[in-house]
């Protein structure tokens, strides 16, 4: 029953209960939102900014356009299990085709080059192609939303990458943080280690998006390896440390995965990469990083590093650091960035930027609780829809909205013929309020909470049902 | 009970004390909260398919009493769950901020779908 919603809507104003003042943009009479980034933030604010108006009868009011470089978004959740086979790129790609005829979010295709806040353009390569700096829109937006994620920074250790072992220095550290193209780079390299080759992956410092994805990796990575790759060793570089030596994140489910599963793993914290040299031994392209300790005084005695050490393997998964996109960065420069100008500052009630008309939302933005990750990026932007629509009503926002956090993550892989494919969760709740320092934040309300237990088979059929729940809900 | 609640909110408008019943759903907010249970829970704007289960069709009275359950298998004093299922622990979690009101709104934006 959309009459009765929208009455109450509107008698909630009407009353004077909710009225807030009507200003600056909330005078237009529509709603004209441009969304970068089509991404589980991104798409999902599109379609409940659609879903919603829908159903308060204003759709005719509101309308919302996505712009991103691609036609389809590929996920980063299940990515890891492409590069041990077990799924496919092709399963994890999502088209904007529902968004588009079910819901009617409108689609440009095209690289964003630069914003005209003041006068609603935006500028950029329609279809990436052409001209790279013209107006991309049609009308110009009264709404502009950042979902357009995150950049990489390789600035913390030097790359020494001669042309004749790869022609792109880059492709000796293939990242695979960004599923795509980086995904199938680092599987195939992955496929041509000989048995007895060794792996490293190094975790950058945080903030980066989904805290578990590295240890989830380093498991899965380990299981195809014993199997795959016999004798080969999995490295994990990690540079934070714990006083019993388990990993920060999800202790309980990686500790016992570390310990008792993955026995070819070598888990080494209080380890950062300083620099990566890639060499040639006949045929075979090696890649030596240097390793220093981030603390003079290691944490534990059990895998802290105390001196800097060296270490030669064939495949090097370098995260590096984040930040958000650059185009964030850029059209946020002026009042919209943290101190050390890497994130998007918002006031997590409406993810509303200090930046006049603009809102952020998913890994792009700053926030002292709240993880960078898909799900509660999709959360993010439906709080952000909700917001948006409320202030164009002049109704009054939500004084306290909840997010939630969760992520299932496989720990080993059907290959493994003790355990069989099982996974483990982590989850976390968020309320906005009044945090200890007097600033209005998300503030945890649960701790983060481990599935119960080892890793099982029960939860990797509940990550299946997670999984395609939570993508029906971004772009179905 | 569709005639109740506009009756409910015409009196609201008109400045007319509200009582209990009336306050105890709110749509705009129940929207936005029931917003974090179709991540993975569905509701007739969603298809559906090898997901978790539907909350369609659903009462008010189902729901309501279902988050009540759940929020019971949380204790917010030692913030752990009272229940070794790892089921019923997420969904513990998952219930545990909101306030009965919140619950209430909920239910009711749900059952309506």
């Amino acid at each position: 029953m959309l009459r009765r919603e929208f009455v109450k809507y509107l008698t909630a104003g009407a009353a004077g209960q909710f009225i807030l003042p009507m200003a600056g943009a909330n005078a237009a009479s529509t709603l004209n939102v441009f969304i970068i980034g089509g991404g589980m933030a991104g798409a999902t604010a599109a379609k409940y900014l659609r879903v919603w108006a829908k159903r308060l009868a204003i759709d005719s009011l509101v309308s919302v356009t996505i712009i991103d470089k691609s036609d389809n978004y590929v996920s980063n959740i299940m990515s890891n299990m492409v590069l041990t086979g077990e799924k496919t790129l092709t399963s994890l790609t999502y088209s904007y085709a529902n968004l588009k005829t079910k819901y009617g979010v409108n689609f440009i295709k095209g690289t964003v080059n630069r914003v005209d806040l003041e006068n609603g353009w935006i500028y950029g390569q329609i279809n990436n192609t052409g001209p790279t700096d013209i107006v991309m829109n049609a009308t110009p937006f009264n709404r502009l939303v950042l979902a357009a994620g995150i950049s990489l920074d390789y600035s913390t250790f030097t790359l020494n990458v001669p042309a004749q072992v790869y022609a792109n220095p880059y492709d000796a550290v293939p990242h695979a943080w960004q599923a795509g193209a980086q995904t199938t780079l680092l599987r195939n390299q992955l496929v041509n280690l000989k048995a007895g080759n060794h792996v490293a992956i190094t975790i950058p410092a945080g903030p980066y998006r989904c805290p578990p994805g590295p240890y989830e990796r380093a498991c899965v990575i380990a299981d195809w390896l014993r199997v795959k790759k016999p004798g080969s060793k999995l490295y994990l570089i990690d540079p934070s440390q714990t006083a019993d030596g388990r990993p920060p994140v999800e202790p309980n489910n990686f500790g016992h995965a570390f310990t008792n599963i993955h026995r070819n793993l070598v888990y080494v914290q209080n380890a950062k990469l300083t620099d990566l040299t890639a060499s040639l031994s006949g045929a075979t392209k090696l890649k030596t990083l240097s390793i220093a300790p981030v603390n003079g005084t290691p944490g534990n005695a059990i895998n802290a590093l105390s001196a800097a050490t060296a270490l030669t393997v064939e495949v090097a998964n370098v995260i590096p650091k984040m930040q958000a996109a650059d185009l964030t960065r850029s059209i946020l420069a002026t009042g919209g960035l943290d101190a050390d100008s890497r994130w998007a500052v918002v006031d997590e009630k409406s993810y509303k930027s200090p930046v006049s008309g603009v809102y952020v939302i998913g890994d792009s933005i700053k926030s002292a609780n709240q993880p960078k990750a898909g799900h509660i990026g999709n959360q993010q932007a439906k709080v952000c829809a909700d917001a948006i629509l409320r202030e164009f009503s002049n109704v009054a926002l939500y004084d306290a909205p909840v997010t939630n956090s969760a992520c299932f993550t496989p720990v080993t892989t059907a290959l493994n013929r003790q355990y069989g494919a099982r996974a483990s969760w982590l989850t976390a709740t968020f309320r906005y309020g009044l945090d200890t320092d007097n600033s209005y934040r998300m503030l945890k309300v649960s701790t983060n909470i481990e599935s119960p237990g080892a890793p099982s088979k029960d939860n990797f059929e509940s990550m299946k049902k997670w999984f395609t729940s939570l993508m029906q809900d971004v772009y179905s | 009970m569709r005639g109740y609640k506009l009756l409910l909110c015409g009196l609201s408008a008109l400045g007319v004390l509200i009582g209990s019943e009336a306050q105890a759903y709110d749509l705009n907010n129940g929207r936005l909260l029931a917003s974090n249970c179709t991540q993975c829970h569905s509701t007739n704007v969603l298809p559906k398919s090898g997901g978790y289960d539907s909350l369609v069709g659903e009462s008010y009275n189902e729901i309501y009493g279902e988050l009540r359950e759940f929020k019971q298998k949380f204790n917010t004093v030692t913030k752990t769950c009272t229940e070794n299922d790892p089921k019923e622990c997420l969904m513990g979690v998952h219930a545990m901020p909101y306030t009965d009101q919140e619950m209430r709104d909920i239910a009711w934006y749900l059952s309506q779908r």
